[in-house]
């Protein structure tokens, strides 16, 4: 179940980047569709009856840090990315004094 | 070192002495120093008997398993010397052509003339299909500045034309041909008898033979005959040697030699490809002597007699007779003399007086008499009548269709032979026989220097018809059993 | 010896903080090529080592795998490295003074270090044995390729950049999910790991999705027909000098990933077999072919015509991998080898002669040949290159596509192969026509420098080399292939 609206959130971040035309709406759009495959890593690490996996005496069953960990990786690129991307896009704006992407095209 | 690589390394090294000296003002003698030597080496293989060792001598491992390679063997050596020796009058007649017409960039003429001329030996040489493949674009490679050589819209579409055509056909035809025969048979040597003979898909050989004529399309079989009216474009010495002698002879060496030597006379009789050629090169045959009739400019019209005497050769390999294979032979070396008399004596013509058309020989006799002369000879031996080299020629393929029982080809020869005469004997009677037309100032004339050349082969010619016996012993001695 | 791998990535990496503090453009530039350089011969050392002693591990901080990262040196790996690296070598040198001219001058010393981190990126890829290494290191490379897109000073550089940006980020989100869901099945990112442990899943619908995401992801990366359109855009809009050097190495990253990934990694389950992924591909290839090679006859503008004749030969490339044996395999190596050769080449002549046109027409080379033969000469070669021409090393290449073609189930491909191989002579000789026959108009201006001719006499006389002993790239392919896919059966 709970993937299946993961996979909603994935479709609706990639729907926006190609529908939308104004490019702040795409990165935002990015950031979903990125978002979605993180929260993608956290509901795969989810054990049954796990605990946060701290290591305790108590209880054996652990849920899985690995991609949790990944995930910090990934959002550091995300960030990176969008960083760049909210870059080029001021860059943009001082150019061309426009950032909707049809009228950018015929340029 | 090895005969055959001094041999080609000698023409390299004469282009590359060529493009240094190309400031000095006699540029020519060297080049017919080269050309006079390459003669001497060919001279040098028959009479040494080189071809009789069958030394492969293997230079570089291009795909693994597969070499460029070089040897001789008769069939070589006779198309080495045919084509080395009048190389060298061509080169003799070149110099003059190029003073008198002013062509500018003499340098880049006699380069690429050389780098071609390489191609073909190389062509000869060459003891593997791969060899010859290489060496096949290469030549049209080196042919095409001289095709472009005056530089102006025309040559250069034609020019275009010309590239596209042979590259075009190498790529799609014959390219896959020669890797499905080294899948088959493993190999790519010439060997006689032929490397496919244990294959019996006889579809297959009828696919192969089809891609081969297509592929090589230096042979001129219809429809991709185009490229060679585009290439004579080109400057007359140009037109001459590589469209009458090198390229040209060198598309049906490659055919003869993969014919005898790929597949074997036996296995394209068995699955019947043998049909496939025939039929082909006689509808060739017929048609362009048909296109000759309608061309007016003297080029042309020998362009397209030169597609059908080269089905000619063709057709008596595909009839696979022992004495058609024998003039194949002969005619290979009998039409090479007979055409670059013609081209050579119409570039006379074009230079002294500016006639580049048939219509327009009205007794040209009286002011050029030895250029009309040799002319006429020229187009008798492609006729065939006797007493001229060229009815040999035919006359053993006549005998060669008789003991094939293919005795509806001979319509064809009748037919074509009558064509023939319908194109070439204006050419003969105009000069002779009509009035001078006063319109052409009457101030230039043969100049010796261009007609001695020609009249050394047309000699040449004259002597091989009375001496056809030896070539003919050396062919049944080194090549096929009569 | 055991210590290469690591060092081919962490000693330019050491670097990029140095070359941030120094500011000065030509100090910058200096370390870069010195950097370059001995990372290419460190490649080297650890090319040779490979092929004499067999696969290379390196354990990250002496984690073992597979709790580790895993840096893993077989001959895929190397033979990917040395070539990606030496075409970074060959554009550094050529590209000194064309960045000096188009790039921003403050700019110029970050034009630099991304242009190093985006080589870093790209080693890190090929030699990575862990699967989420492989997406860092990929968006290490793409985020840098996206700032250098950025610095062309074209009037489309920074929207070129931001829309290969969001289509880029599709791409690596794809990889992402895929490795993801490979997790979930075999619970480790180790590459070698990973291709044992799949044996074991069920194969569900979820591998198969998977499948799909990668694919999906590796062809955006790879420009497959019909995903190449950010491709044309890229190589039109970026600065001449980083136009050749993706023309070499960017796409042959997303091969070198779609090998990996399915020919290595998911081997064992066949992921070619599901929904005829393999047929799949090798017809959109197939249409990729003719129809990127009608659009190249079409275009007047080189340099969009060159990036439609490299989405043509990525896929041939594509062509002879799907056929799925290991001759195929052979013939695309060797062409991945020779084609980044030839087109780095073809990118470099034009650069260094119009470094700042956008809009390079076919009239704009009109009689080169008279001014700069020698340079042009070098233009003929590679040109003959790409046709296909006996004593280039694109006919070598050609020759095993077609061989490879011919011997397995899809000979009727070879000729549509053979064809557009002809078509590729139509529009190369438009430009060589141009070259060599029209009058000049106004070239006085070019100039070309000694130093900037080396490297592109380099890439021609490696073209002819590879043409004449082409041992080097057949027995590496034929080895890589035969560790992949079995050897041949004869």
């Amino acid at each position: 179940m709970i993937f299946i609206l993961n996979m909603t959130l994935f479709l609706i971040g990639l729907f926006i980047m190609i529908r939308e035309t104004n490019l702040i709406k795409k990165v935002i759009g990015l950031n979903i569709f990125q978002s979605s495959v993180f929260i993608f890593y956290l509901i795969i690490s989810k054990v049954e009856d796990g605990i946060p996996p701290i290591l305790t005496t108590m209880y054996g069953v652990y849920s899985n840090p690995l991609p949790h960990v990944l995930i910090l990786t990934a959002i550091v690129v995300s960030i990176a990315t969008t960083s760049l991307a909210l870059a080029l896009i001021i860059k943009i704006k001082k150019k061309y004094s426009t950032i909707e992407e049809d009228e950018l095209d015929e340029i | 070192m090895n005969s055959i690589i001094l041999h080609l390394v000698f023409i390299i090294l004469g282009t590359l002495i060529l493009y240094a000296l190309r400031n000095i003002k006699l540029l020519y003698i060297i080049h017919v120093l080269i050309s006079f030597l390459s003669l001497f080496f060919s001279i040098n293989a028959l009479v040494t008997k080189k071809f009789l060792i069958q030394t492969q001598i293997d230079i570089i491992q291009i795909i693994p398993d597969l070499f460029i390679s070089f040897s001789l063997d008769g069939l070589g050596v006779i198309f080495l010397i045919t084509s080395n020796a009048l190389w060298l009058m061509t080169a003799i007649y070149s110099h003059k052509y190029l003073e008198l017409n002013k062509y500018k960039n003499k340098a880049k003429f006699y380069i690429f003339f050389t780098l071609s001329m390489f191609a073909t030996n190389a062509i000869i040489y060459s003891s593997n299909l791969l060899t010859t493949f290489i060496f096949y674009e290469i030549l049209t490679i080196s042919t095409y500045p001289l095709v472009t050589f005056k530089g102006d819209d025309d040559s250069i579409s034609n020019g275009k034309k010309y590239l596209y055509y042979l590259l075009g056909t190498s790529i799609i035809f014959l390219l896959p041909a020669i890797i499905i025969i080294y899948s088959i048979a493993g190999t790519l040597d010439y060997e006689i008898g032929g490397i496919l003979t244990s294959y019996n898909n006889p579809l297959m050989i009828n696919i192969l033979i089809i891609l081969l004529i297509f592929g090589v399309a230096k042979s001129a079989i219809m429809p991709f005959h185009k490229w060679l009216p585009c290439a004579m474009i080109a400057p007359t010495p140009v037109s001459a040697l590589l469209h009458a002698v090198a390229v040209v002879k060198s598309g049906v060496f490659i055919i003869i030699k993969v014919v005898l030597y790929i597949f074997g006379p036996l296995i394209l009789q068995e699955s019947g490809a043998n049909i496939i050629i025939i039929l082909f090169a006689s509808i060739t045959i017929l048609l362009s002597s048909i296109t000759a009739i309608k061309q007016d400019n003297i080029k042309l019209r020998l362009a397209y007699s030169t597609i059908g005497q080269l089905s000619y050769i063709v057709l008596a390999i595909a009839i696979l007779a022992p004495y058609s294979i024998l003039a194949a032979i002969l005619h290979l070396i009998f039409h090479a003399i007979g055409k670059i008399i013609l081209f050579l004596t119409a570039g006379i013509i074009t230079t002294g007086i500016g006639i580049k058309k048939v219509s327009e020989m009205n007794g040209l006799a009286s002011k050029f008499p030895y250029t009309v002369f040799l002319m006429s000879l020229g187009a008798l031996i492609m006729i065939g009548l006797p007493p001229t080299i060229g009815f040999i020629s035919k006359w053993y393929l006549i005998i060669g269709i008789i003991e094939s029982t293919k005795i509806y080809l001979l319509a064809v020869i009748i037919i074509s032979t009558l064509l023939n005469a319908s194109y070439y004997l204006p050419m003969i009677y105009k000069p002779y026989f009509k009035n001078f037309e006063t319109k052409y100032n009457e101030s230039n004339s043969e100049d010796m220097c261009l007609v001695a050349p020609v009249i050394i082969i047309g000699l040449a010619a004259i002597i091989l018809f009375f001496n056809t016996d030896s070539i003919i012993m050396f062919i049944q001695e080194y090549i096929i059993k009569l | 010896m055991s210590q290469l791998p690591i060092l081919i990535i962490i000693l330019p990496l050491l670097l990029v903080p140095i070359l941030l503090l120094i500011r000065k453009n030509e100090q910058v530039y200096i370390l870069n090529i010195i950097i370059s350089f001995i990372n290419l011969i460190l490649i080297c050392l650890l090319f040779h080592h490979v092929q004499h002693n067999g696969a290379l591990f390196y354990e990250l901080g002496s984690w073992k795998a597979p709790i580790g990262i895993r840096l893993n040196a077989d001959l895929l790996s190397c033979y990917f490295l040395l070539l990606v690296n030496f075409m970074s070598f060959i554009c550094l040198i050529s590209g000194k003074e064309l960045v000096n001219k188009q790039i921003e001058k403050e700019n110029i010393y970050l034009f630099y270090i991304a242009w190093l981190l985006c080589n870093i990126g790209f080693s890190g890829i090929i030699l990575t044995n862990d699967i989420f290494n492989l997406f860092v290191f990929l968006e290490i490379s793409s985020l840098s390729s996206y700032f250098l897109i950025s610095q062309g000073n074209y009037k489309g550089s920074m929207i070129a950049a931001i829309q290969y940006l969001f289509i880029g980020s599709i791409g690596a989100v794809f990889i992402l999910l895929g490795i993801g869901i490979l997790y979930v099945h075999t619970g480790t990112l180790n590459m070698s790991d990973i291709s044992d442990n799949i044996i074991n899943a069920k194969i569900s619908l979820s591998i198969i999705f998977a499948i799909g995401l990668f694919f999906l992801g590796i062809g955006i990366k790879s420009a497959i027909f019909p995903l190449h359109g950010w491709l044309i855009r890229t190589y039109a809009y970026s600065p001449s000098i980083i136009v050749a050097y993706f023309s070499g190495t960017s796409t042959k990253i997303g091969i070198y990933i779609l090998i990996r990934v399915f020919l290595d990694i998911l081997n064992t389950i066949n992921p070619f077999e599901y929904y005829s992924l393999a047929q799949l591909i090798l017809f959109l290839s197939l249409a990729g072919v003719l129809f990127s090679t009608v659009y190249a006859i079409k275009q007047t503008e080189i340099k969009k015509m060159f990036a439609f004749s490299s989405v043509a030969q990525i896929s041939y490339i594509l062509i002879a991998i799907m056929i799925l044996t290991p001759e195929g395999i052979t013939a695309s190596l060797i062409h991945v080898f020779n084609h980044s050769i030839i087109k780095t080449g073809l990118f470099l002549i034009i650069a260094i002669l119009f470094v700042n046109n956008q809009n390079i027409k076919l009239d704009d080379l009109s009689g080169l040949g008279k001014n700069h033969p020698f340079f042009m000469s070098a233009f003929v070669i590679l040109s003959l290159g790409l046709i296909g021409l006996p004593l280039t090393s694109g006919f070598i290449s050609k020759w095993y596509i077609i061989q490879s073609l011919i011997h397995s189930d899809y000979w009727y491909i070879s000729i549509v192969v053979l064809i557009t191989s002809f078509m590729t002579l139509l529009y190369m000789w438009k430009i060589i026509e141009k070259i060599y026959f029209s009058e000049s108009i106004n070239n006085n201006a070019i100039t070309i420098l000694n130093h900037q001719t080396i490297g592109v006499f380099v890439l021609a006389a490696l073209t002819i080399y590879l043409g004449l002993d082409a041992s080097f790239t057949t027995s590496v392919s034929g080895e890589i292939a035969t560790s992949l896919l079995g050897p041949e059966i004869k």
